[in-house]
């Protein structure tokens, strides 16, 4: 007796687990494909001419209406499978279809040659289509307050959290520019040759910078002057600014 | 007083007792008699004109969406 409901529930298991798979809703997968209480069948064109001749005149509307949705609900189920691999469940898609089978009888002309199957499966289709655009859409927005994970104690650490600019992004334009008038305070006060060789080689008024042996030439002095020069000059530069602080 | 008159309303007593034979809509579960009859579901008149003009946009389609559902799970 154990071992029967032992198998009972690994046999439920094993179809859960399909059902999940193949991403069909378990417990309803679904009366409407597999049941043994079938859809009613699609109207034959003698029964879909008489019915149209009806909503011409517009006699019995409701009953003509809900006579040419339920004929057709085969249709919607037929063509929700189409949709089955877009990550929305087969549920949702028939339910669409079905919202798409109404609009398709409320809006649909008797008095064009058209079929309904064929106006209706358009119909269908196109509200399936237009729910999938704008699932779409909303999958790629996210929210700021998305919750990235959660640890032991429960606190989520939201995506807000994590996002933001560095802490001085504003500061640090204004200290550089302090800086800077500070440093050419200070270079008021070298002597011409020091200021010239701190201008080669910071670059800094025309933002090029050149290399000891470059200022050395442009000067007619050895490199190794200008690397002593350098350091001297950078050394008084710092005590300058330190005074002015 | 008024209470009463309205549960009678809503209820399809009005509608019985007039010789009248409602429905329960799908959607507003209001009992109402012109609608669309689907298999044994009714969707009242109302309802249809609205869910034409729904799009999937609207806030009242994921309603209409969860009803249907219901809908197809109890065929």
């Amino acid at each position: 007796m154990k071992n029967f409901f032992l198998e009972r529930l690994k046999l439920r298991l094993t179809f859960l687990y399909f059902s999940r798979k193949f991403s069909f809703p378990y417990s309803r997968i679904i009366n409407y494909i597999t049941s043994s209480k079938a859809l009613p069948t699609p109207l034959s064109s003698e029964e879909e001419h008489a019915l149209l001749e009806r909503l011409k005149v517009g006699e019995g509307d409701g009953e003509v209406k809900g006579t040419l949705i339920e004929r057709n609900l085969r249709l919607v189920v037929y063509i929700a499978r189409k949709f089955e691999n877009t990550g929305v469940t087969v549920d949702d898609l028939v339910s669409i279809g079905t919202i798409g089978l109404i609009k398709a009888v409320n809006t649909f002309d008797p008095h064009k040659k058209i079929k309904l199957a064929t106006y209706a499966s358009k119909c269908i289709e196109n509200e399936i289509l237009m729910y999938l655009r704008r699932n779409n859409k909303l999958r790629a927005e996210i929210s700021f307050d998305e919750p990235l994970n959660i640890d032991w104690d429960g606190n989520k650490l939201l995506l807000s959290d994590v996002l933001g600019t560095e802490n001085d992004l504003v500061v640090r334009n204004l200290e550089e520019e302090v800086d800077r008038k500070l440093l050419y305070l200070a270079m008021e006060k070298l002597a011409s040759r020091e200021k010239k060789i701190m201008q080669l080689r910071f670059g800094l008024y025309n933002g090029k910078e050149k290399t000891q042996k470059e200022v050395a030439d442009h000067l007619g002095i050895s490199q190794s002057y200008i690397s002593r020069l350098e350091k001297r000059i950078i050394k008084r530069l710092k005590k300058e600014i330190k005074k002015m602080e | 007083m008024g209470r009463i008159a309205y549960s009678l309303i809503y209820s399809g007593q009005v509608n019985k007792l007039a010789g009248e034979e409602t429905k329960t809509c799908l959607f507003c579960h209001l009992n109402k008699k012109a609608g669309l009859n689907i298999l044994d579901t009714f969707i009242c008149s109302d309802c249809e004109k609205r869910l034409v003009r729904a799009t999937c946009d609207d806030r009242a389609y994921q309603f209409y969406l969860q009803n249907l559902k219901k809908f197809w799970h109890e065929l």
